[in-house]
């Protein structure tokens, strides 16, 4: 039963997208209408948003209960729980706080909104109080947009770009260091095939370079040009012919129930 | 009966849907797919959807063309007629990995990256080798750790890891600890790995499945604690970056080869076979293409299939 139903949990949504997939390249005078799939993609992605909501909360209180009992209870590295709390409620106080900044500024501008509106209903003179009621809210927008020319800060943005990207970008400057340290130890003249790449590399290197070409007076250029359009994408042209199959032969034994990893495991316990 | 299933199902998807006046996409919009899939102030050209239509009709059938084939393939090596596959020498080193890392008294990895998640075919392909480490590990009595970059994969991985320990009646050694799920993307999961690695020191780091630019971080700091390492991907960017830092480097198609060659199961073994025919018969349509182009009344003919496939 189990083995179905995990079956069934794979096949419904699989066939679903496949289907959406042709339905929009359905010929139309072949009864297109039969395959519309609009509701259903209304319904399926209204479905995929409250299951996503649910499992979040749930996954909160999950997390919460886990690391508030290693708290409670002194387990192994308990303050790494500690710092999980800490970062999340960072997060999440600046979360709110984006949400409280968002919130008074869409409320000052929907005040602007009416203001405007009665300000066009106005067809004859006011009395000064009256206009300067009137007037209000489009002032305060004003004034607020000043503010926030002058001191422009956003919570959200503040913890993207000041704090998520220059952690990123400071690993992703790692990948320089290594792409050069693994370079070198690929060159090095250990075997005919490392020599090969080596050949190949200081050719495409060289060839890609007006300084090659002008050493070579064009040659190495033409050789360089020759090794990426012809060998080098008739290899990965014949190589992305095998895999897409692959990735279609995959996906339908999945489809099928045929792929013994996801239906069989863990039932060899039971 | 499956294979019926399947196409009840497709059938009762694209019946009718139910007309609701208060629903987008109903009504007006429900009268033709082509309006929720095409601008209705641009008519299309009769030659236009005409070619639509060769395209259409032209992946439809290579699409079936490819499933009937898988199947016929599966059927055929449940029938014991599978076609032999060469040895593949990432695959042979898995003992040799396992059994260094027990001798070193250090634990092995397997991982499938940051970027490998629950939609990527490229996990289930790896889950049969993470079983066969799995296995190794508790035979020879050594640990294996895992480390998980999305939550909805690590119930995979650990199902995976503990089939792998019954596989050879070690269940006691299966620790859940032991598959940790580093959450934060695919910077974060590599800082943490790498983190993970250097406390741990692994003597065998094993890389499969959906791989992007933690790749290098990753076997790179495998080189620097001396692991014997080695990689799988399908993904041809990160292939020269395995090859550079791994021992061994099972690329391509080796990498869908692996699960079935390990795993001898008979559906992985026929549709193996399958997909090999399939990609003769595609060379033969290349080649047999490029000489017919030659002769003009095959050139039209050929030039036409072009454009439907196109």
């Amino acid at each position: 039963m189990r083995r179905i139903l995990i079956w069934l949990a794979v096949l419904v949504p699989a066939a679903y997208f496949l289907l959406v997939f042709f339905a929009e390249g359905f010929p139309a005078h072949l009864g297109a209408g039969g395959l519309n799939v609009g509701i259903t993609e209304f319904y399926v992605s209204r479905g995929i948003v409250i299951v996503i909501a649910l499992a979040v909360g749930l996954g909160v209180i999950n997390l919460f209960a886990h690391h508030l009992a290693n708290i409670v209870r002194r387990r192994q590295d308990w303050p790494y729980s500690v710092i999980l709390f800490i970062s999340f409620l960072t997060v999440a106080v600046i979360l709110l706080w984006q949400y409280r900044v968002e919130g008074e500024r869409q409320a000052l501008r929907d005040a602007a909104t009416v203001a405007l509106q009665r300000l066009e209903a106005v067809d004859e003179p006011v009395p000064a109080g009256a206009a300067v009621e009137i007037l209000r809210p489009l002032a305060a927008l004003l004034r607020y947009q000043d503010y926030q020319d002058e001191y422009h800060f956003e919570p959200r943005a503040f913890y993207v770009d000041y704090v998520r990207r220059p952690l990123e970008a400071t690993v992703m400057a790692l990948l320089g260091f290594y792409i050069t340290y693994a370079a070198y130890r690929a060159f090095r003249l250990r075997s005919w095939e490392a020599t090969c790449m080596m050949l190949s590399a200081a050719v495409v290197i060289l060839g890609s370079d007006s300084f090659g070409g002008w050493l070579t007076g064009g040659r190495l250029t033409v050789w360089a040009d020759f090794d990426n359009r012809v060998l080098n994408s008739g290899m990965q042209r014949g190589l992305a012919l095998g895999i897409g199959v692959a990735v279609i032969a995959a996906s339908l034994r999945i489809m099928l129930g045929l792929e013994r990893g996801i239906l069989e495991s863990g039932q060899s316990e039971q | 009966m499956r294979i019926v299933l399947v196409l009840t199902l497709l059938l009762m998807l694209t019946g009718p849907p139910p007309v609701r006046a208060d629903e987008p996409g109903t009504a007006q919009n429900a009268t033709s797919a082509a309006a929720t899939s095409m601008p209705t102030d641009v008519e299309p050209t009769e030659e236009a959807s005409l070619r639509a239509d060769h395209r259409f009709a032209a992946h439809a059938a290579l699409l079936i063309l490819i499933v009937v084939g898988v199947l016929t393939g599966i059927v055929l090596a449940r029938r014991g007629r599978a076609l032999p596959i060469r040895d593949i020498p990432g695959l042979n080193a898995f003992d040799e990995a396992v059994a260094r890392a027990t001798e070193m008294g250090r634990p092995s990895l397997f991982t499938t990256g940051g970027v490998c998640d629950i939609r990527r075919v490229q996990l289930y392909a790896s889950m049969p080798l993470l079983r066969r480490v799995a296995a190794l590990s508790g035979e020879l009595g050594n640990r294996l750790i895992v480390p998980v970059a999305y939550p909805e994969t690590l119930p995979v991985h650990a199902n995976a890891l503990r089939d792998g320990y019954i596989d050879v009646g070690a269940l006691e050694a299966f620790r859940a600890d032991d598959v940790r799920f580093l959450p934060g993307g695919q910077f974060f999961f590599a800082m943490a790995t790498m983190g993970w690695m250097l406390k741990e020191q692994p003597a065998a780091c094993f890389y499969f499945g959906w791989w992007e630019a933690d790749s290098l971080m990753l076997a790179e700091t495998g080189q620097a604690i001396n692991a014997l390492q080695i990689a799988g991907t399908d993904q041809l960017y990160q292939v020269p970056f395995f090859v550079a830092a791994c021992d061994y480097t099972i690329i391509g198609e080796e990498f869908w080869a692996s699960s079935a060659k390990i795993s001898r199961d008979p559906g992985l073994l026929g549709s193996l076979g399958a997909q090999d025919l399939f990609k003769l018969a595609i060379v033969g349509l290349i080649v047999g293409g490029v000489l017919l182009c030659h002769y003009g009344r095959f050139a039209e003919w050929v030039d036409s299939l072009r454009k439907a496939f196109g």
